[in-house]
């Protein structure tokens, strides 16, 4: 063991005095990390769409929808309502500032009221799919309960009732949706852009920071003094000890040092210390497994880290690195518990939002240690064999 | 290979064979070196000499044969003999981002020196190698005969009893060749067995109590440098350097006891052919007359003949 540290003491002294091994493992993560939180801005769990309203109409439905959906208390924490004097300017300023426009035409509540067609229109912006959806929907909405108001409304008046049908009409379109929607994350706390970024950067990174480890073996072969360490006295696997040692080090050096840096730089909240250190040495084990598989494949250190590099970006974009793993397609949602990336995330985006729940981690740890226990022991049993040829 | 008289030898190698694939590398060497005595693997390129170096110190396994290093065996897991053996490779197996003393302080620790005693050693061989004042300077700003010097001093640091060195002077200027040559030779004084393996003759000659010619993986010849000389025949040409008149340095010369002809040369080199057994002793220093006096007092040998 002596020895191996000895080896592994070798190592983190040459990664330390390499700068690009710094950039790979501490500021390029951190770097993207604030750009993505940036870019997204506020808080990315919960949606936001501004739509504008063209009431030519004045009515008592038009306001009806514009009281009764659009500015509903279910929605106001998603829905800015922004009323203007036309049509033609509500047009105009859904090409660039609004998600969806509503043109309520004069008449519109008369026509209702008194059972004839009516209509209004929905813009929506090229830009923004999902406000547009979203305007869809509760026009779509609005008009099945107008629907079902007038069917109401025939049927009393056919069967004989005495009311008024468009008081009627007007009572019915009023009453709120009995379904609202109470919109909040499992933890109770909402997730931060920095709170998820900063662990899928950090784990996405931790690939190429042990990469760099790892290639360890391959660069001394490179450089010739892998025959001098083979001639030392010292066993093939005492050698690959220490690399592997180093290269642990680094991994864990590297995500304790963004979870620090996040943290104070970007806000992001990563869980209970003890908790996140547990998953974060089960994420660089894994993490080490897989690189020292792959690079037990190559023949050449550039070999290595080209093998790495795909590796890496493969798995990153499986596990939910660069897109929020819960607004993928359902198939990629699954395809990220493929990943030990993946699940590492997906325990993390639960620590960020401060779940109490330790299930979610605790199966998380074990998948990596799973992958880490896998991998690792095929890419170490080849990387000593390597040192045997 | 029974090895009979003087001190027990510190390597002995026997009938070692290694084949890759269909090509045989080594077919059946053996030779055994003695403490003290500086041994030559003579061949060109692709005889094999790497490959028996590479079995010697345990990097490669022999299909067949045996090595012993100080009564010990060596294979890929003999770390006690393996700790006797200093091995110098042919390329320059450093680390650049690692200053001169910190690649010594690590490979002298991978043999097992802790503390004071690895930083005598370390000091030892920088001085050795004459790089004391570059110790503290990254390799990566060495000059190629520098990091082959360091490259020496990192076999030398744990003062094996057997150092093998491989084609050290490959791509050297001519001053860290006569460097490292100096080195060598200071060697075979405290005692270390060298096996030193190179292509030119003229090295061997200069260095090697007893020389083993390699050949398509076979030891075709094996002996001491005049035995060699009387196996295969021929002359040395010997080249001398003097200042001054020097057709009568080539007159005087002409008079050293074994010296069939002597040739004056216009860049003030002499060139003597002497006789086949043995080499004169070299004319002594000073200047023997007016009109001439040596630049360089010693035999310098050119080639074989």
């Amino acid at each position: 063991m002596s020895l191996a540290l000895v080896v592994a003491a070798k190592d983190l002294r040459q990664r330390l005095r390499d700068r690009s091994a710094l950039v790979v493992s501490i500021v390029a993560p951190l770097v993207l990390a604030a750009i993505i939180s940036a870019a997204i801005g506020g808080n990315f769990t919960s949606f936001r769409a501004t739509f504008a309203v063209a009431d030519d109409d004045g009515g008592p439905l038009a306001k009806a929808f514009v009281d009764g959906v659009l500015r509903s208390p279910s929605l106001t924490k998603v829905v800015h309502v922004r009323v203007v004097s036309s049509a033609a300017e509500a047009k105009r300023i859904t090409r660039r500032d609004v998600d969806a426009a509503f043109l309520i035409p004069a008449g519109f509540s008369a026509a209702i009221t008194s059972a004839q067609p009516a209509h209004f229109q929905v813009v929506r912006s090229r830009d923004r799919l999902i406000g547009g959806q979203l305007a869809t929907s509760l026009a779509q909405g609005f008009a099945a309960r107008v629907e079902a108001t007038q069917l109401a409304v025939r049927t009393a008046v056919a069967s004989g009732a005495r009311a008024d049908p468009a008081a009627l009409a007007r009572a019915a379109t009023a009453t709120p949706p009995q379904i609202t929607l109470n919109n909040t994350s499992s933890g109770g706390r909402e997730l931060s852009p920095a709170s998820y970024f900063g662990p899928a950067m950090a784990l996405f990174f931790l690939f190429f920071t042990v990469g760099l480890g790892a290639r360890g073996l391959l660069a001394e072969r490179g450089t010739g003094t892998l025959g001098r360490l083979r001639a030392a006295p010292i066993r093939g696997r005492t050698i690959v000890t220490g690399k592997t040692l180093a290269t642990f080090a680094l991994g864990m050096a590297s995500m304790l040092t963004l979870i620090v840096a996040s943290s104070a730089l970007l806000g992001a909240r990563w869980g209970h210390p003890l908790v996140v250190l547990g998953l974060v040495t089960s994420a660089v084990l894994a993490a080490m497994g897989i690189i020292i598989l792959v690079m037990s494949l190559a023949r050449t250190e550039e070999q290595a880290a080209g093998y790495a590099s795909v590796a890496a970006i493969a798995l990153a974009l499986l596990g939910g690195n660069f897109v929020p793993i819960s607004q993928a397609p359902a198939l990629l949602r699954k395809l990220t518990l493929l990943t030990p990336n993946g699940w590492a995330l997906r325990a993390f985006t639960d620590l960020g939002t401060g779940a109490r729940s330790l299930s979610t981690v605790a199966t998380a740890i074990l998948v990596c240690l799973a992958f880490a226990a896998v991998t690792g022991g095929i890419g170490l049993a080849r990387a000593t064999t390597v040192l045997a040829e | 290979m029974a090895v009979q008289g003087g001190p027990a030898p510190i390597l002995v190698c026997q009938g070692l064979a290694k084949r890759f694939g269909h090509r045989v590398a080594v077919d059946g060497v053996g030779f055994h070196i003695r403490s003290g005595e500086r041994y030559g693997l003579l061949g060109p390129n692709g005889a094999g000499k790497t490959t028996t170096i590479s079995m010697i110190c345990g990097l490669l396994r022999a299909d067949r044969g045996e090595v012993r290093v100080a009564g010990l065996p060596v294979d890929q897991q003999a770390t006690t003999a393996k700790a006797a053996i200093g091995f110098v490779p042919q390329e320059i197996a450093l680390y650049p981002d690692l200053t001169g003393r910190e690649n010594l302080r690590f490979f002298a620790r991978l043999y097992g020196l802790r503390g004071s005693r690895r930083d005598e050693r370390v000091d030892a061989c920088l001085e050795l190698v004459g790089l004391s004042d570059r110790g503290d300077d990254l390799v990566d700003k060495y000059s190629g005969g520098m990091q082959r010097r360091l490259n020496i001093a990192a076999g030398l640091l744990h003062e094996p009893r057997l150092l093998v060195l491989d084609e050290p002077t490959v791509g050297v200027d001519p001053q860290s060749r006569h460097a490292i040559l100096e080195s060598v030779e200071a060697l075979g004084t405290e005692g270390i067995a060298v096996l030193y393996t190179t292509h030119y003759m003229e090295e061997a000659q200069r260095l090697c109590d007893r020389i083993g010619i390699l050949d398509e993986g076979k030891l075709i010849a094996e002996g001491t440098r005049a035995e060699l000389v009387a196996l295969i025949g021929g002359r040395d040409r010997v080249r001398l350097s003097a200042d001054g008149e020097l057709l009568a340095v080539a007159e005087a010369v002409a008079q050293v006891d074994g010296v069939e002809q002597v040739t004056a040369g216009e860049d003030g080199e002499a060139l003597a052919k002497p006789s086949p057994a043995s080499l004169p002793p070299p004319p002594g220093p000073g200047p023997p007359s007016p009109a001439w006096r040596w630049s360089s007092p010693t035999w310098r040998r050119s080639s074989s003949i």
